[in-house]
């Protein structure tokens, strides 16, 4: 009697487990068995040709975010998975580089650009690269609504001849190759672009690597061996995204990747987990990224530009990085990053720490009765020290006497909180490029994130200023413009820098030639397995 | 036995189109525009053409029950609709993560049920002894270690340093398993463990025990087959929620051994704002939920013979 039931009740469990299980692992496919069969069979010498057979190199890279962004993006794919490739780049020190246009030039009256082509390129289908499909492409992102605001000035795109691209601007515009640089020029192969709309079949590029699969947070990626530049140095890459911070690490200690390669891919405190490990490399690359402590600057007491700077003041920025980052940034001298070098005035630092002249602008100008609220993004805060930044600043109003509250919401109500201006301070990331970049973005009045991050500032100079700027064709006037403008914005202080982001990256020993750029986009062509 | 069956299926329409307009209102009157969200994270610039054009691409400009209808009359056909972060369609989207939460939910069990039926057996049986205490102070530590510091103990001295257990995510056969099974039934062995103690203390009281121990039967006999089944039954009815829940995936494990199942999924959809997803979740959860909970209630005819009496008078 006890065994008939007591076998009756663990069997009927032990049958719905098994039935749960078993649904589980039926459509369980593994996409990395498909590959190997795949692999295999491609490796399998036919009898035309006995080529020595050579181990199937396999790169698998981890990254903190998915890479893989669908069909209605204007690049299907992130830019690090290598398989687009753009007209243009930015090099080190952010002027153009040309990369599928060898050569851009630009018409006296700075309104017409003219490409000139790559030639032997083609896209992963066999589709040439010429000017016909780098038009095709121009209109399709232009009519995008992630790219068209770097085409707003655009009036025609022309096919010259096979391998001439013509642009015409309704304005002189001197950065537009910067402004259409990486993302904003990607290129796709013709046949992969919707005839109606912007939306892509497939990410048909002409990078080095062609996509193959996407399933279960990976991006599998297989060689193109005709690739322009010659055939890249491994056969296969997959991205995987590993959400947590320690799981990456671990994954890379484990060897189960071959590198952590990403913005923000390994934190400061996870430094000295992995330095002294003799099978993993830790690099370090300066990025475009970095971050502000901005203003509501339409209510008291962020209306009075005296506070703002105040409270900047209040910001002992070394320390910040120094205790926050491990060192790993670099303390903002400026609102514009450090790698835009040329823009900048190396004598000035225009935000250093100055307790006592902070205290005595706010004593002046509060009443004593406010209550400042900062307000945090969580979903930022885990992978920048916001939180940390936010109750550094709490205690340093607390030790002047002033009431301050944080508060940390998720990104959504977030969002929707600094748009209606229901907060006084809060901290962001932003990446940005060309001065102008900033400057059209958080200072002209009404523009993208001075008014959706709440903002709200205005100033006829800055407005006057920042439209000059765009259309001054000489580069040392146009300079002494941005440089007039970071005085403007130092002295009204609608957001002020904090630090300037470094990332850390992890490579294993047996990878070569793996680096990253500032925009955290590793070239995988030249990489190397040994 | 058909009929009743048919009659709990037919519940499960009123509960999900319940469960489905509740989480409409909800996810309406929350804080964030899904469409200013769309837009952010596509860093395309939020101004007020673009935001009622984003609005109209994703059907948000029509009103609320009109919503609704028109997602219900998709849902009847098998359509939920395309996720508003990837463009791809829902049901895909969800159909792909489902098998690794399935796998992971089972995995969780199995560990769960192999810990806490002799656990919570013996520290009943030795009521008072070491063996009790131990076994409490067990189920103590269990229940108190939060899972994403277990995963983490499990990964830094297991997995890193004997690298034949994989770190992280699926597609390594069934040894991927191992570690977020362990995390997540442990646990859950806890709970389970305790409450069958509890269970089984009370039971060991009641006056049919005595009969059957005045009428001489074997102690296992009268643990096995009288006391441990009606002990078990409270701990089925938990085991039907406990399962609604691990299929509705397990945000932190899966995050922490980067296993793809639909417990992120979903968190990401809330926190974008992604109304056909969430949509989508909920209604998986219903059937989840409604689904192991027939389960159970049929296990039941197994454990306790006036359930089926009942059914037979009615």
């Amino acid at each position: 009697m006890f065994k008939s039931n007591f076998f009756k009740m663990f069997f009927s469990i032990a049958v719905l487990l098994m039935f749960v299980w078993s649904a589980g692992c039926e459509e369980a496919e593994d996409p990395l068995e498909d590959l190997e069969e795949e692999a295999a069979e491609e490796d399998e010498p036919t009898a035309d040709e006995e080529a020595p057979e050579r181990e199937e190199q396999i790169l698998t890279i981890g990254v903190g975010r998915d890479f893989y962004y669908g069909s209605e993006n204007r690049t299907y794919l992130h830019g690090s998975t290598n398989v687009w490739e753009s007209l243009v780049y930015l090099d080190k020190n952010l002027e153009p580089e040309p990369w599928l246009a060898e050569n851009i030039t630009a018409s006296e009256d700075g309104k017409t650009w003219t490409f000139e082509l790559r030639e032997g390129v083609s896209f992963h289908d066999g589709h040439s690269f010429n000017a016909e499909a780098a038009k095709f492409n121009i209109v399709r992102l232009s009519e995008h609504p992630e790219t068209a605001d770097s085409y707003q000035h655009m009036e025609e795109v022309r096919a010259v001849d096979t391998y001439t691209l013509e642009i015409e601007l309704d304005r002189p515009l001197p950065a537009f190759p910067v402004m259409i640089s990486y993302f904003s020029s990607a290129m796709f192969s013709p046949e992969v672009i919707e005839p109606e709309g912007t939306d892509l079949k497939a990410p048909v590029g002409s990078g080095p690597f062609k996509f193959d699969d996407y399933g279960e947070d990976r991006i599998y990626l297989e060689v193109y061996r005709d690739y322009w530049k010659g055939e890249p140095g491994v056969d296969r890459v997959t991205f995987h995204y590993i959400p947590d911070e320690g799981t990456r690490v671990s994954a890379l200690q484990a060897g189960e990747v071959d590198a952590l390669a990403d913005v923000g891919i390994i934190l400061p405190e996870q430094v000295p987990e992995l330095e002294g490990l003799e099978e993993i490399e830790l690099k370090t690359q300066k990025v475009l990224t970095s971050i502000y402590m901005f203003f509501q600057t339409e209510s008291a007491p962020m209306d009075n530009p005296e506070v703002r700077k105040a409270i900047s003041k209040l910001l002992d920025r070394e320390e910040l990085v120094d205790s926050l980052l491990d060192g790993y940034g670099e303390p903002a001298r400026a609102v514009i990053s450090p790698l835009a070098e040329y823009w900048l005035d190396d004598q000035v630092s225009r935000y250093d720490y100055d307790p006592q002249e902070g205290q005595r602008l706010l004593e002046e100008n509060l009443d004593g009765d406010e209550e400042i609220k900062i307000l945090v993004n969580s979903s930022w805060a885990a992978r920048w020290p916001m939180s940390s930044m936010a109750q550094y600043l709490h205690t340093e109003l607390d030790k002047l006497g002033i009431q301050s509250e944080i508060e940390t919401i998720e990104m959504g109500a977030y969002n929707e909180m600094v748009g209606q201006g229901d907060f006084h301070i809060s901290f962001c990331p932003w990446t940005g490029q060309d001065p102008d970049d900033f400057f059209s973005s958080w200072i002209l009045t009404g523009a993208g994130f001075n008014r959706s991050r709440g903002v709200e500032f205005s100033n006829e100079d800055a407005d006057r200023l920042i439209e000059k700027a765009v259309q001054e064709m000489d580069r040392e006037t146009r300079r002494d413009i941005y440089l007039e403008l970071q005085d403007l914005v130092e002295e009204n202080a609608p957001l002020v820098p904090v630090y300037h982001d470094l990332t850390v990256y992890g490579v294993r020993d047996h990878v070569s030639n793996l680096d990253l750029d500032f925009n955290f986009r590793a070239n995988l062509y030249k990489v190397h397995l040994e | 036995m058909l009929k009743y069956l048919v009659k709990r299926l037919l519940t499960l329409v009123p509960v999900l189109l319940g469960v489905t307009f509740i989480t409409f209102i909800l996810i309406d009157i929350a804080p964030g525009d899904p469409a200013e969200i769309m837009l952010n994270r596509r860093d395309i610039e939020v101004t007020p053409e673009n935001l009622e054009r984003a609005r109209e691409a994703l059907g948000l400009d029509e009103p609320l029950p009109l919503r609704y209808i028109n997602w219900l009359q998709g849902a009847v056909r098998g359509d939920l609709g395309t996720s508003f972060t990837t463009g791809e369609p829902v049901t895909r989207e969800i159909i792909s993560r489902l098998p690794a939460t399935i796998e992971l939910a089972a995995g969780g069990l199995v560990v769960m049920l192999a810990l806490a039926l002799p656990l919570g057996t013996i520290a009943a049986l030795l009521r008072g002894t070491v063996g009790d205490h131990l076994g409490r102070l067990t189920a103590l530590v269990g229940a108190s270690i939060p899972s994403f510091y277990l995963g983490l103990l499990l990964i830094t001295y297991i997995a890193v340093p004997t690298a034949w257990i994989p770190v992280m995510g699926r597609g390594e056969g069934l040894i991927g398993l191992v570690l977020p099974s362990l995390t997540l039934g442990f646990g859950l062995a806890a709970t389970y463990a305790r409450l069958l103690r509890a269970n089984l203390l009370e039971v060991l009281q009641l006056d049919f025990i005595r009969s059957a121990r005045a009428r001489g039967l074997k102690e296992t006999v009268i643990i096995g087959n009288h006391a441990l089944r009606n002990a078990l039954i409270p701990v089925v009815t938990l085991l039907g929620i406990t399962m609604g829940h691990l299929l509705g995936g397990t945000v932190v494990v899966e995050r922490i051994f980067a296993w793809p199942g639909v417990g992120r999924l979903a968190v990401d959809a809330i926190f974008n704002r992604n109304f056909p997803v969430i949509q989508g979740y909920v209604l998986l959860m219903g059937v989840a939920f409604v689904f192991m909970n027939l389960l159970i209630d049929l296990s039941y005819r197994l454990l306790d013979p006036r359930v089926k009496m009942e059914e037979g008078e009615g």
